[in-house]
């Protein structure tokens, strides 16, 4: 046995201890909730100068896999962690992977897969993690969580083996939960175990040439697949010998399969991850039941023999899943489980199906009651259970007359006498001019958020898009993607949005709303939409999805479609816990760029999104920030006559997140005035090419060093300390750089 | 007024628990407020101070100031593993971060049973909506959001203070080894803040009983109203801005803008700052060209002040929450869930739904307009016996009497 030591830890805490000690080369990632504290913690460790792991903060959770699989080629030790969506949209990089033979391990934190969106657990990721072609582990506890990340290593890296593997806990159920738990007191004993990876080739030696990822068909492809298989074979049983020699180390054991209190009875439910726990305390107190417990710790390979052993001398078994496959009569496991006892030829056995605990629904000591009260009526054969239905779905207070909340708004109401846009012309430039009233005649615009939604004490972002609307006129249809925005007005059953609202993951609501607004413009030619109707199509994002969405959105304006893309800028993953994007400022602190011995922060510059989408050539972009002039309202009449009349529009508002910049939230509009002060946030706009800035903090001698700005920022003003002096020049000369290019820009029209 | 009620219904008193084997604690909080990290301090008390056996894991929604927020906390003094990973029922101590909650999520207390400690922040029973099913006589009231504002501490050590006084089995200076450890960044100075405000509690605390609370009325629970036969397909919701009947006031931390109206010129400055559209104007459709500033909405209102800070004439001042007079806080528009649906209406000139028009009497489909339509679901319905595991036995009968006809 090596010495343990006690720490009272949360799984995804406990994913952090067991990589300090396995001491991974690289680990690429995107934030998702509830795994993203996985890198957070390890991010914070190598900040202090705790571990080496290099830390790769990907563009998506499709990057992030990409970025796995490259490292992984030459050899390295990775790691990577997701959830949900974050898996599906990595989906695709997955039995590349596992066909390349390239181990890593990546935890897979389970959630619901969307939509509706929801960030709390179930299997509907897990399900379809089954069919790539990875080892899949199964963390019941914290404790196994750490336990299972240092087997996955040792087992996927086996010379017979060489297989990525998943090691799977409960999000929140597990990730969030704080257990006793013991970790190795020496790195060594680890490193002992898991010893040095061999490769049997490696994309790192140029003496010995290779060539990973052949285009290869028919007849070779079915040849690859079985050696797959027989990885899968071998890894069986290498888990079995490795977890014994783990539990020699430390005295836990992991069996493929656990059978609790199985002994001579009758009946088992078979349920997977954190609701075994709960379940255990249920099967203890009514032993008199004869109802056991059977929870899998492995699910690929699947563990078949142990299975059949164990269900044999049934009479009787329940199949509880987090997941449904619609359709299909069963979770994934319950048609497993009954292939088993076909195999076994255990056809007399009465199998029952019960889908429980979607979208993070507490899994109760009264769900696990039900479950042991089924098992035992399934012992009857004559029984007339359903063998396949839902626990815990509720059909809704169907008797009770509820009224609507507000009626919809009319187009006249909409239409106001105080905004009106026109060309005009200065010099040889012909510009777009509007006029949008006083603040006091903008209150009549009715609101289309209403009152109730839940962000944030101060947060900048709804006194921003109320501005903006205040200068649109008529309907309008908007589209958000996930974000702050989406997630505190949409909280079912509840809708702060007045007029109709969509929304579509933050990669992709660029293309999805450039089809709702064909689809109009179609519907009218053909009639089927009166020709008076007139929407106004607007996308709403943070800069978060300016990330991973940044290539559809790119394709959208390509397309130039006669819409608006509005970005709100807080300068992060202010949704998931203030995780650096690539908008986030140089030096900022964020939840995954910590500031310690071995840091300052964010070590590369804030992303320049409106030039980006600048070279789209669509006819009009702009910037503006949160604050009491009526600039941005203005900019939204020019946006909406651009998007009725040319094409697409790209804006951009930069907005204050008291929460996670760390600044006062009666503040915000100062806040983001020096930033514009300051020139980091420089207020200007772009018409068919020709850049015109709307405020010149130098020419109204009101021009400040960035000094001012961040010093109004708990997360950013660290720069002020003699140790970040470097860092603080480089960032105000990237800074004065951007300025004097877009300076020039508005004085040459070519530019 | 409220002073009689003091004398009346306060008295302070002697705290008496006996020790327990096994102990659950569940906190109920609004974002912010630091129920999970109150939780994470006395769950490690509990087991890297006295070790015993324990657990700890909160419930929460996104990262968000003011959603709320659940920690859970279980111990065994005989050291039995504590394995599931599930909400806390039926705790031993119930402790409520805000008297608000009791309003907006009734549900909360519904699980109190003769053994529950309940501990409420509440400065008077008034305050206090309390279901008339549910008796309790372990009922302890602190005026702990104005203790933490006085003595400049998180309102979570004040709380966890109070917990400490029906939990015999942690050790005060265990906890407070523990909350120090915590705030490992504080400094000195504000470490002996946390420690005097934790000790200070036991001055303050009020027993109540039941009788002397608020009321609650029975409230249509928009939460429960959608289940699998009635909500419609696809996750949409068809009520657009039924935000409206939320109420964020529990958001403020104890300060809220107060309008000075004889200074105001509307100009319109705050409501082009307030995210979140609290500011009440009187639109004369015949006259359009002035809107006339009347109040503020504090049923929406989260207290950022932005507000006060662009206000350009100090019309908009921060005040304590207890400087708003009834009559200040009249510009409602959905005073509660009921003032919406039994009268049909809401003030036209609320800034968020002004111009509103008369009330839509569209309702949503009962049971018996679903039976009534031919339809796939109605066939199962009528035809399955499997489906009765999820119906309740009114409805059961209804579907029952529907298929005789």
């Amino acid at each position: 046995m090596k010495d343990q030591i006690q720490k009272f830890l949360t799984g995804n805490e406990l994913v952090a201890e067991a990589a300090k000690v396995i001491d991974f080369h690289f680990m690429g990632y995107y934030p998702i909730t509830p795994s993203t504290e996985i890198a957070q913690r390890i991010e914070q460790m190598k900040a202090q100068g705790e571990i080496r792991t290099v830390l790769l903060p990907a563009d998506g959770e499709h990057g992030a896999a990409g970025a796995c699989f490259g490292a992984s080629s030459g050899g390295a030790r990775v790691l990577n962690a997701t959830s949900a969506n974050g898996l599906l949209y990595s989906l695709e990089q997955l039995p590349v992977q596992a066909g390349s033979r390239l181990p890593m391990v990546l935890n897979l934190v389970t959630r619901s897969v969307s939509g509706p969106l929801d960030i709390r657990c179930d299997h509907s990721d897990l399900s379809y993690a089954l069919q790539t072609g990875w080892i899949v582990l199964l963390a019941s506890t914290p404790q196994a969580v750490y336990d299972m990340n240092i087997l996955a290593v040792k087992l996927g890296e086996h010379p017979d083996v060489r297989l990525p593997v998943m090691v799977v806990s409960d999000g929140f159920f597990t990730s969030h939960h704080r257990q006793s738990a013991e970790v190795f007191k020496n790195k060594e004993d680890v490193q002992n175990f898991i010893g040095k990876r061999l490769d049997p080739w490696t994309t790192l030696d140029p003496r010995h040439p290779m060539t990973l990822g052949p285009y290869m068909n028919d007849p070779d492809l079915i040849n690859n697949k079985l050696q797959l298989h027989l990885a899968h074979e071998v890894a069986l049983k290498v888990f079995q010998e490795i977890s014994e020699e783990y539990f020699s180390l430390t005295g836990r054991k992991y069996p493929l399969v656990e059978s609790y209190g199985c002994e001579a009875v009758e009946s088992a439910v078979v349920i997977l991850n954190s609701a075994a726990e709960t379940m255990k305390d249920i099967i203890d107190e009514r032993k008199s039941c004869q109802v056991g417990l059977i929870k899998p710790n492995i699910l690929r390979p699947f563990p078949f023999e142990e299975l059949k052993k164990i269900s044999h001398p049934l009479k009787s078994i329940v199949v509880a899943e987090r997941a449904d496959m619609a359709g299909s009569q069963g979770g994934p496991l319950s048609h497993e489980i009954r292939s088993v006892l076909m195999a076994d030829h255990h056809t007399e056995i009465n199998a029952v199906s019960r889908v429980f605990g979607l979208g993070g629904k507490d899994f109760t000591h009264e769900d696990a009651e039900a479950l042991v009260d089924l098992a035992v009526q399934s012992m009857d054969s004559k029984s007339q259970i359903p063998f396949f239905g839902f626990l815990g779905a509720t059909t809704g207070k169907i008797n009770q007359n509820i009224p609507d909340v507000l009626p919809a708004l009319t187009k006249e109401k909409m239409t106001s006498n105080f905004v009106q846009v026109q060309k005009s012309t200065e010099g040889s430039k012909t510009l777009m001019k509007a006029e949008v009233g006083q603040p006091w005649q903008l209150v009549q615009r009715p609101k289309r958020i209403v009152a109730g939604h839940g962000a944030c004490p101060g947060c900048g972002i709804f006194s921003a898009l109320d501005q903006f609307f205040k200068g649109i006129e008529g309907d309008v249809v908007v589209l958000y993607h996930t974000g702050c925005a989406m997630v505190v007005t949409t909280e079912y059953p509840f809708s702060a949005h007045r007029i109709t609202y969509l929304h579509n993951l933050f990669q992709n609501g660029a293309p999805t709303l450039s089809g709702l607004l064909e689809t109009f413009l179609e519907k009218k030619r053909r009639g089927e939409i009166s020709v008076s109707e007139d929407i106004t199509f607007i996308m709403i994002t943070g800069d978060g999805g300016m990330d991973i969405g940044m290539g559809p959105t790119i394709g959208t304006a390509l397309r130039n479609h006669k819409m608006i893309i509005l970005e709100y800028d807080n300068q992060g993953y202010m949704n998931t816990g203030g995780q650096l994007s690539y908008t986030t400022p140089y030096g900022k602190e964020t939840s995954t760029s910590h500031v310690g011995r071995n840091s300052f922060g964010k070590s590369f510059h804030h992303k320049d999104t409106v030039q980006i989408m600048a070279q789209t050539g669509i006819p009009y972009l702009f910037t503006a920030i949160e604050g009491f002039g009526t600039d941005l309202v203005e900019k939204a009449a020019k946006a909406q006559w651009y998007a009725k009349n040319e094409g697409l529009v790209f804006g951009k508002i930069l907005i204050a997140c008291p929460l996670n910049w760390g600044s006062e939230e009666r503040l915000g509009m100062q806040v983001v005035q020096k930033a514009a002060d300051c020139c980091f946030f420089p207020i200007y706009e772009i018409e068919h090419g020709l850049t015109t800035i709307n405020y010149n903090p130098e020419s109204q001698n009101k021009k400040v060093l960035v000094n001012e700005w961040i010093q109004m920022i708990g997360k950013q003003k660290h720069l002020l300390k003699p140790e970040n002096e470097t860092a603080l020049a480089e960032f105000q000369k990237e800074i004065d750089r951007r300025w004097n290019r877009l300076k020039a820009m508005a004085e040459h029209p070519l530019l | 007024m409220f002073q009689k009620i003091k004398e009346l219904f306060f008295k302070p008193i002697q705290i008496d628990v006996e020790k327990r084997e096994f102990v659950s604690v569940r906190m109920e909080a609004i974002g912010g407020q630091g129920a999970h990290s109150a939780g994470k301090i006395l769950a490690e008390a509990a087991v890297l101070g006295h070790q015993y056996s324990g657990q700890h894991f909160s419930s929460f929604g996104s990262e968000k100031r003011g959603s709320h927020v659940r920690s859970f906390v279980r111990f065994s003094v005989q050291q039995k593993p504590l394995r599931a990973a599930t909400a806390v029922k039926n705790p031993d101590v119930l402790v409520v971060f805000h008297a608000k909650l009791l309003e907006t999520h009734p549900e909360i207390i519904s699980d109190v049973t003769d053994k529950t400690w309940v501990l409420i922040n509440a400065s008077n029973p008034s305050e206090i909506q309390w279901p008339e099913n549910i008796s309790t006589e372990k009922l302890i009231l602190l005026p702990a959001t104005e203790m933490a504002r006085v003595q400049q501490v998180g309102l979570n050590i004040v709380m966890l203070g109070l917990v400490q006084l029906v939990l015999p089995e942690i050790q005060s200076e265990i906890l407070i080894k523990s909350l120090n450890q915590f705030f490992v960044k504080n400094s000195p100075e504000q470490s002996v803040k946390n420690k005097t405000a934790f000790l200070k509690v036991n001055n303050k605390i009020q027993q109540v009983t039941p009788e002397k609370l608020g009321r609650q009325s029975d409230s249509v629970e928009e939460s429960s109203r959608w289940g699998w036969l009635n909500a419609p397909i696809g996750g949409v919701i068809l009520n657009p801005g039924n935000t409206l009947y939320k109420d964020l006031s529990a958001s403020r931390k104890g300060v809220a803008p107060k309008l000075i109206s004889e200074i105001c010129f509307h100009c319109g400055f705050c409501d082009m700052v307030c995210p979140d559209f609290c500011f009440v104007w009187q639109i004369d459709p015949k006259n359009v060209e002035k809107p006339i500033l009347q109040g503020i909405d504090y049923q929406y209102c989260k207290g950022c002040q932005k507000c006060v800070t662009v206000c350009p004439v100090n019309a908009l001042v921060p005040v304590p929450e207890a400087e708003i007079s009834e009559e200040e806080r009249k510009f409602k528009i959905a005073k509660n869930k009921h003032a919406l649906s039994d009268s049909g209406i809401y003030s036209e000139n609320h800034s968020s739904i002004h111009y509103a028009e008369d009330h839509d009497e569209s309702m949503r489909t009962p049971l018996d307009e679903l039976l009534n339509t031919k339809s796939h679901v109605s066939d199962i319905l009528l035809k399955s016996e499997d489906w009765k595991n999820y119906l309740t036995p009114e409805m059961i009968q209804q579907i029952e009497e529907r298929k005789k006809k």
